[in-house]
């Protein structure tokens, strides 16, 4: 195996992807993995799937509307139900006015006031295939239309129900990027209160039509649920998430799918890979799922150890704990991310080691991956950035007080009042919300603390995870001093 | 104003660094009774050594030693005498500046400053700061389980002021004639061999290839065998027996009696005794590879370790050498709130870790060793010990099968699971 070094390396720089962001990383029929704690999420009766950035939201969202793959998923999980499923985007990141409302339009139907919730039944409504409201029509016409004929809404409802009856199939309508629906996020909050309404009144009222939401954790909360029922949203509500072992799984996937001769070389070392109906190589179910089996196979790969000294810490464990953010989750495109890197630092600078992967590049691996993790924030939270750059060349913890009067010295809650309180987004700029605090510091913390950016000590102060903390030019307090380099 | 004990240390302390900035070099010295004394000695000394005397013993009061300050060639001590290990060096020489140290003599607590470089690996310390969290049953557990695992243990009872493992291993009838003590007394006079110190356990009794051996702190009570004057001179330091040295040996002749009698231990256990003493302090810095830490999670505990931690962080490269020697382990781990009690032990015990023995990491240092709160192969991630009530009514004593229990070994399976992996060998 120790021979196989090189091959193995080269496998991991084929295999993985080099930095992507999500608006362009679209699911294929080789890349897709399914890992064994999604199963729930796309069942059709779940309405709410929650999941963190870059948890995989969007990658089930087009996974789900593309036939093929989701044939696989209905395949992959035994769910025989995903494949009598129709999806159809009721809101998403991609530009599809005919569909639903892009974020200019969006933007003037909110301006133009009335009652939000008629938004979203026009989006209905024109999934449905109402001929009045299709072809030609602009948003704020189909609305109009729809506050004009009152009776209307039921009566498609009721019918493409029976229709989707009689044909044995769900109409399924999916919600995605709700962070892109305004720049206000009070707006937004009441956009989403109409699409949980709506999905709600679809379980209760239809058999045949569901509609699936695919929400960050921080914006399906108490204030999005004051309305009669709202509590069996919760109730089934489903969480992407990812374990070590599905981390794992996801690479083993990815190193057993590629394109090349070293994968079949790979195929064969770990022995048992299923071909399935798709073409996909299915993962032997203990690499796909057995932490014991799976630390086995990446010792081969990179060695037990962080270093010549075990208590460094087993090269399995240290990977996935120094991405972790503060509510424990790893994202997969910064842990493939980091084991990326570490394959090319390995390859170049450490060619001859035994392993495949050197420990030194892992370390740095777990470095870059750091800079994805901010990537994907500023993707998808800018305001976290702005808030995390002012404390750039501190150390945490660090005293709250200390966090404030950084931002107060760089005008932070003015910055994002501006940005975020008015609509001042020219055409093309991504819209993107901002803070539900930007009036108090303190409620900017409790934000951060849960989104998972920061956490609390136990004395009070604030710390950072690693991944922050690394990208944003942030130490950490320690007794010890260093030695001058 | 008074001058107090910490007052003075910290007042010459700031003169000592005065000096050293001017570039001689100081070494701080402590008497026993905590009188202080700047030692200097550099290329071209043309101090004013009673103008310097003056201020030493305005700084110091009570505590400024009879001869204040000192040049190197008054103390009619060699250069030699003034080198690690028996002095710990806070600052090396630099251009233009002086190398200050400190050097703490003849009490208790100065067996924390020393560090060894390369103890035995096979030898494991287990401590706490305070007594009564069950570090004794966790040895007895670990012994049990790296014996089912075919392996030769040798536990060393070094709780000398109360030992008790030897009744959780031992029974009356298999008590070896010997104990720690006697060694530690004999040894003060060259007569130290032929002590019959180890007996095999009669009541673990693993499945395969396994042994127990005890080393007890006493010898078998009976007529005649004295344990208290014997007691009174173990901790004994002479110039040419330092207790830390006679200790190492009794350790190391309880090892070679297990391998005369059967074959080389594979792990040696040492319960220590709880508390800042020598013999802990020896145990942790001088004979053992790993050191698992107990404690529960009070802020009196807390406040322990980081003064015992804080020994060590007075010189950094000690810092950096037994950081990685140590481990913390959770006592009596409420089971009904498992989760949220490690939680706070564990943020607390980082706080501890980073105040004392981990780097101060700039931004943007990146080799600095400084763990996080959640980092779980970090030396302040706790390994578990289970506590519920179920665990009170068992009395080992009278119940000598109390070790296979389920209850038993639900509550220690995470710790006697996770201990073998940090052994030098992987406990493979």
């Amino acid at each position: 195996m120790n021979a196989s070094g090189p091959v193995w390396t080269d496998l991991l720089r084929t295999a993985l992807p080099s930095i992507v962001d999500a608006d362009t990383e679209r699911p294929d029929l080789r890349t897709l993995f399914t890992p064994n704690t999604h199963r729930q999420a796309l069942d059709p009766d779940v309405t709410v799937v929650r999941g963190a950035r870059g948890a995989g939201k969007t990658v089930w969202f087009s996974a789900l509307q593309e036939p093929v793959l989701r044939a696989l998923a209905t395949d992959s999980y035994q769910l025989p139900r995903l494949g009598t499923v129709d999806p159809i985007a009721g809101y998403g990141s991609a530009l599809e006015p005919e569909r639903y409302p892009g974020p200019k339009a969006m933007e003037s139907l909110v301006r133009a006031g009335g009652d939000l919730d008629d938004i979203w039944s026009a989006v209905l409504l024109v999934a449905l295939g109402v001929p009045e409201l299709t072809a030609g029509r602009t948003w704020s016409d189909r609305i109009e239309w729809l506050r004009s004929n009152p009776d209307a809404r039921d009566g498609v409802i009721a019918r493409a129900d029976r229709e989707a009856g009689r044909d044995g199939r769900i109409r399924l309508l999916m919600f995605d990027a709700l962070d892109r629906l305004h720049p206000d996020r009070g707006q937004v909050d009441q956009l989403v209160t109409g699409i949980l309404k709506l999905a709600l009144e679809l379980r209760t009222r239809t058999r045949n039509i569901r509609a699936k939401v695919f929400i960050r954790h921080d914006m399906f909360n108490a204030d999005q649920l004051r309305f009669p029922d709202a509590s069996k949203l919760t109730a089934n509500a489903s969480s992407l998430t990812w374990t070590s072992t599905n981390l794992y799984g996801l690479l083993f996937h990815l190193m057993g799918n590629a394109a090349t001769p070293e994968a079949e070389r790979f195929r064969e070392f770990a022995s048992d890979h299923r071909p399935d109906a798709s073409g996909r190589w299915q993962l032997p179910p203990g690499l796909a799922g057995e932490a014991g089996v799976q630390q086995g196979l990446f010792h081969e790969l990179a060695g037990e150890f962080m270093g010549s000294d075990r208590r460094r810490g087993r090269t399995y464990t240290w990977l996935p704990n120094h991405l972790v953010d503060g509510i424990g989750q790893v994202s997969p495109r910064s842990f493939l991310s980091a084991v990326r890197t570490a394959a090319d630092v390995s390859g170049e600078t450490y060619p001859s080691h035994r392993y495949a992967l050197h420990w030194d590049g892992i370390r740095r691996g777990v470095q870059e991956a750091s800079t994805i993790r901010v990537a994907e924030i500023e993707e998808d939270l800018p305001w976290v950035a702005d808030t995390l750059r002012p404390l750039g060349g501190r150390q945490v913890p660090i005293e709250q007080g200390v966090v404030e009067s950084a931002w107060n010295d760089a005008d932070l809650l003015g910055r994002l009042r501006s940005r975020y309180s008015e609509t001042t987004s020219e055409p093309d700029e991504q819209v993107r919300t901002g803070p539900r605090n930007i009036d108090r510091a303190a409620g900017l913390v409790d934000e951060l603390i849960q989104l998972g950016i920061m956490s609390r000590r136990a004395d009070g102060r604030l710390d950072l995870p690693d991944v922050y903390r690394i990208a944003f030019h942030i130490g950490r307090k320690g007794g010890v001093p260093r030695l001058p380099r | 104003m008074t001058v107090r004990f910490d007052d003075a240390w910290s007042r010459s302390r700031g003169l000592a660094d005065e000096l050293a900035a001017s570039g001689v070099d100081v070494v701080l010295s402590r008497d026993v009774a905590g009188r202080i004394s700047l030692i200097v000695s550099g290329t071209d000394t043309n101090l004013d050594l009673a103008e310097l005397s003056s201020r030493m013993t305005e700084s110091a009061g009570p505590y400024a030693g009879a001869a204040p300050v000192l040049s190197l060639s008054d103390t009619g001590l060699s250069p030699e005498f003034f080198e690690p290990p028996r002095l710990v060096v806070l600052r090396e020489r630099e251009p233009g500046r002086g190398r200050l140290a400190i050097m703490e003599q003849g009490v208790v607590g100065a067996a924390w400053r020393t560090v060894a470089e390369a103890p035995s690996t096979r030898r494991v310390t287990l401590y706490s700061y305070k007594g009564g969290v069950g570090r004794s049953t966790a040895t007895v557990m670990l012994a049990r389980e790296l014996a089912e695992r075919g392996r030769c243990v040798l536990v060393v009872d070094l709780d000398l002021e109360s030992p008790g493992i030897s009744s959780l291993l031992l029974t009356e009838e298999t008590h070896p004639d010997h104990g720690l003590v006697d060694f530690l007394v004999e040894s003060l006079v060259g007569n130290e061999f032929g002590l019959d110190l180890v007996t095999r356990s009669p009541l673990v009794k693993p499945s395969g290839n396994g042994e127990v051996w005890v080393a007890p702190a006493a010898g078998r009570s009976r007529d005649g065998y004295t344990y208290l004057p014997k007691l009174n001179r173990a901790y004994i330091d002479t110039p040419e027996h330092t207790f830390a040295r006679r200790l190492d040996a009794a350790v190391t002749a309880c090892e070679t009696a297990v391998q005369k009698l059967s074959r080389p231990p594979d792990h040696v256990l040492l319960d220590s005794r709880a508390g800042i003493h020598d013999i802990a302090a020896v145990a942790i810095t001088d004979l053992s590879d790993l050191s698992l830490l107990f404690a529960t999670d009070s802020p009196q505990t807390w406040n322990g370790y980081r003064q015992l931690l804080g020994q060590w962080a007075v010189s950094p490269l000690d810092a950096r050498t037994i950081r990685q020697r140590l481990r913390m382990v959770a006592a009596m781990v409420p089971s009904a709130r498992e989760d949220a009690y490690l939680t706070s032990f564990r943020d607390h015990a980082q706080d501890c870790f980073a105040r004392t023995v981990y780097d101060n990491a700039e931004p943007d240092d990146q080799d600095a060793y400084s763990p996080g709160v959640n980092d779980e192969a970090a030396p302040h991630s706790p390994l578990p010990i289970l506590f519920s009530s179920e665990l009170i009514g068992l009395d080992p004593t009278t119940n000598p099968d109390w070790h296979q229990s389920e209850l038993v070994q639900a509550a220690y399976s995470e710790f006697v699971d996770t201990v073998p992996k940090l052994l030098s060998d992987g406990g493979e």
